[in-house]
């Protein structure tokens, strides 16, 4: 009886253990005050995406963020583009997401202090948040067509039918 | 079975229950998210590693625990290590964060502090310590204090090795910094002292203690971009970076235009080309948690990032101009021009003896832009791309242009006295590197979910010495190769298949190597072999790679082949890998 117990104890707690996300991660704008996780969580679902200008396949995957973070902004959807640029090419951020006309936020990273938080690994990452703060969808590198399995992550976290 | 369970006294079994229902209430509140890679290769060559990461974290209301577990035996680089690597406890709140443990930092641009640990060069400048952020209103305050022991490598003490820093530095740091975050504005005052035990060549100790104060200054509109820093160390060594963009929408025939000028003056200790890099007897200059911007474009074309120019700390100046401009659709042009110099020329007199105009001291003449007098150690670039997709979004290219030279050491510059009482140059050498490179990307979509990646890169290198003799008063050029120029081409054919799986042949061809390298053993692998007739498995390094993903966490990575080495240099610190001879490595990245 006790081992049907403890078995059923071990499965609940195994069950309460979940990948939430620290909704208290401070954000390190590329300009002005830092700012919460939660403040773009309150909005609705949050894609996280580490990039660097160094990295190619994040800048061949970035035109395709900067079209779902408009096309589904106004059902509160939000592209958090983090960079990991260190002290070489940081300064090369702004120029580059102007230059390109992205409309997401920016963020920094240097130190990956953020990027282990969210168990990055490789670049690019996407990690893809619903609005209680719960992981629903990873990401490591980026394929051509990686876009439509994001896409289809983004609607059933909006709660789209395709 | 029952009667090993059940415990005998009833009140002891309630007492557990009791407990377990307590680690069950109180774990049903904790989040954890964990990942593991693991590296494993073996070559012909002795390039063996095994390496484990396990970074696991946990979170319980606003605390947050960061754990990275290390197992390697031995890793790709550095010492081998079981057991703790990295543990940090956060608590997040609205009046203030604190942070204990290894912490990575970044203030400013990184002029005073920026500790961060690069696996890829095994650099690791973090802080075993306390940190403490207190925002209030539009300021924020910040302490930090901790120690930190840095292992660089050295070739003044014995024990030089590729793979494995011989030289440990002990810090003790106290900093502090205060910011005031206004709309568009960014002011700071940072400060950092630091107490710095080692031992010198003779194995003396060593104490030494720094001090840094620094100012930053960020803007930013919808037009233009300011950032600045300036610091000044021990009194008498200072450093100065800024950097500004000027944005126009619809400027001539462009969609938009970002116009930009980055420049640095890092002078912060005047060293001879004989003692340029000492880090065991000289303990003035920059300490290692100073990692500074470049102010050098940084690449990610094969060939072009090997060709390093080694950024000096401690003295140097320069700039870094460019244009960006978006005319298509997702379509940029990209110019850039940077050069760098050092502040002043040290010369050597009639015994062979450096001298400069300030013998050493800090006290000299700076230049405030950067010369191309090979005497100065110069560093020059010129680099064109342009990249974008079609209109389809079925076609993406990447194409670059990289015209890029410079002076890496200056072994003799001798000034003697005519018989008119007038100094003129006698003699010099110096080693030169003078390259142009063409990198080219493509990527073509077959279909919603396949594509194929094509990549060709060409560069003429040309490296060696340059020197004159007082006797034939003639200068004269010594290649390092057995040819005046070195021919290098990479080409890469991949195949993907989104999300699952990719592969990717790499080709990476020489026509000749310098002859140090050349006296050194080749282990040609199978595709090289099959390959022989068209390229010389001699001057040939051939990878195959393929990755797979399981599942969204689940990712698989296996490559067999020769991979060549030469100097990676990552966040400004250079190190040089050796080559990856005939073998296996593989790669797992799982998250749990």
């Amino acid at each position: 009886m006790f081992s049907i117990k403890f078995l059923f104890l071990s499965f609940a707690v195994t069950l309460s253990f979940s990948q939430n996300i620290d909704k208290n991660i401070i954000l390190n704008p590329l300009m002005g005050k830092k700012i919460k996780l939660e403040n773009y969580l309150s909005n609705g679902p949050v894609l996280i995406n580490f990039w660097a200008t160094w990295c190619a396949p994040c800048i061949k995957e970035m035109p395709y963020l900067d079209q779902f973070e408009k096309k589904y902004k106004d059902r509160g959807f939000s592209v958090l583009a983090v960079s990991v640029d260190n002290q070489k090419s940081l300064s090369q951020v702004r120029s580059f997401i102007k230059t390109k006309k992205f409309s997401f936020d920016i963020f920094l990273d240097p130190n990956m202090q953020i990027f282990k938080k969210l168990n990055g690994n490789l670049m690019p990452t996407n990690v893809l948040i619903d609005k209680s703060g719960k992981v629903v969808w990873r990401h490591y590198g980026y394929l051509p067509g990686d876009e439509m399995k994001m896409e289809e992550q983004i609607l059933n976290v909006l709660n789209i039918l395709p | 079975m029952y009667s090993i369970f059940y415990p005998k006294k009833k009140t002891i079994f309630k007492l557990f229950l009791f407990s377990f229902f307590q680690l069950s209430v109180l774990l049903s509140q904790v989040s954890y998210s964990s990942s593991l890679i693991s590296n494993f290769a073996t070559s012909k060559n002795n390039f063996n590693y095994f390496e484990n990461y396990y970074d696991l974290n946990l979170l319980y209301n606003n605390w947050n625990l960061w754990i990275e577990m290390e197992y390697s035996n031995p890793p790709a680089l550095g010492y081998g290590r079981s057991g703790m690597r990295n543990m940090r406890l956060e608590y997040s709140g609205n009046k203030a964060n604190l942070k204990i443990g290894d912490l990575y930092e970044f203030w400013g641009n990184g002029l005073v502090l920026n500790s961060l640990d690069d696996k890829s060069i095994d650099f690791n400048n973090g802080i075993k310590g306390i940190y403490l952020n207190i925002p209030y209103a539009f300021l924020e305050m910040d302490f930090l204090i901790g120690k930190q022991a840095i292992n660089r490598s050295s070739n003044r003490i014995p024990g030089f090795n590729e793979r494995i820093h011989n030289y440990r530095s002990d810090f003790n740091i106290l900093g502090n910094r205060l910011k005031l975050n206004l709309d568009n504005i960014d002011i700071s005052l940072h400060y950092l002292s630091a107490k710095q035990n080692d031992r010198t060549v003779d194995d003396s100790l060593s104490v030494f203690d720094h001090e840094i104060i620094g100012l930053n200054l960020n803007y930013f509109s919808n037009y233009f971009g300011f950032l600045f820093e300036l610091v000044s160390k021990d009194n008498n060594g200072n450093g100065l970076f800024s950097d500004i963009n000027i944005y126009l929408s619809d400027f001539l025939f462009t969609d938009f235009t970002t116009f930009g000028i980055g420049y640095k003056n890092y002078f912060f200790s005047n060293r001879s080309p004989s003692n340029r890099w000492d880090i065991v007897d000289d303990k003035s200059g920059y300490i290692p948690f100073q990692q500074m911007p470049t102010v050098f474009m940084a690449h990610n074309s094969i060939l072009i990032s090997r060709l390093t120019h080694v950024i000096d700390y401690n003295d140097e100046v320069g700039y870094n101009a460019y244009i960006k401009m978006n005319m298509l659709r997702n379509s940029t042009i990209m110019l850039s021009y940077s050069l760098l110099s050092r502040n002043s020329e040290w010369k050597m007199n009639e015994n062979f003896e450096w001298f400069s105009e300030s013998n050493g001291s800090s006290n000299i003449t700076r230049l405030f832009l950067p010369t191309k007098d090979a005497f100065f150690n110069p560093a020059e670039e010129i680099y064109l791309e342009i990249d974008g997709y079609d209109n389809k979004d079925i076609f993406y290219y990447k194409l670059a242009f990289s015209k890029m030279n410079s002076v890496v050491d200056i072994f003799e510059n001798q000034w003697l006295m005519n018989d008119k009482n007038n100094l003129y140059r006698s003699s010099f050498s110096y080693e030169l590197k003078d390259a142009i490179s063409v990198p080219l990307s493509l990527l073509i979509k077959l279909t919603e979910r396949n594509s194929i990646n094509i990549a060709f890169e060409y560069q003429k290198l040309k490296k060696g010495f340059k020197t004159l003799s007082s006797n034939t008063n003639n200068s004269q050029f010594f290649s390092n190769f057995t040819k005046d120029f070195q021919f290098n081409r990479y080409i890469g054919i991949g195949f993907s298949s989104s999300p699952k799986w990719s592969i990717n042949l790499g080709i990476d061809y020489t026509d000749t190597e310098e002859r140090i390298v050349l006296e050194k053993d080749r282990f040609s692998n199978k595709i090289e072999d099959l390959l022989s007739p068209i390229f010389d498995p001699s001057l040939t390094w051939i990878n195959f790679e393929s990755s797979y993903n399981l599942n969204q966490n689940y990712r698989l990575s296996i490559s067999y082949g020769s991979k060549r080495g030469g100097v990676y240099c990552s966040n400004g610190i250079c190190r040089y890998i050796q080559p990856f001879e005939n073998g296996f490595n593989f790669e797992v990245i799982a998250l749990f």
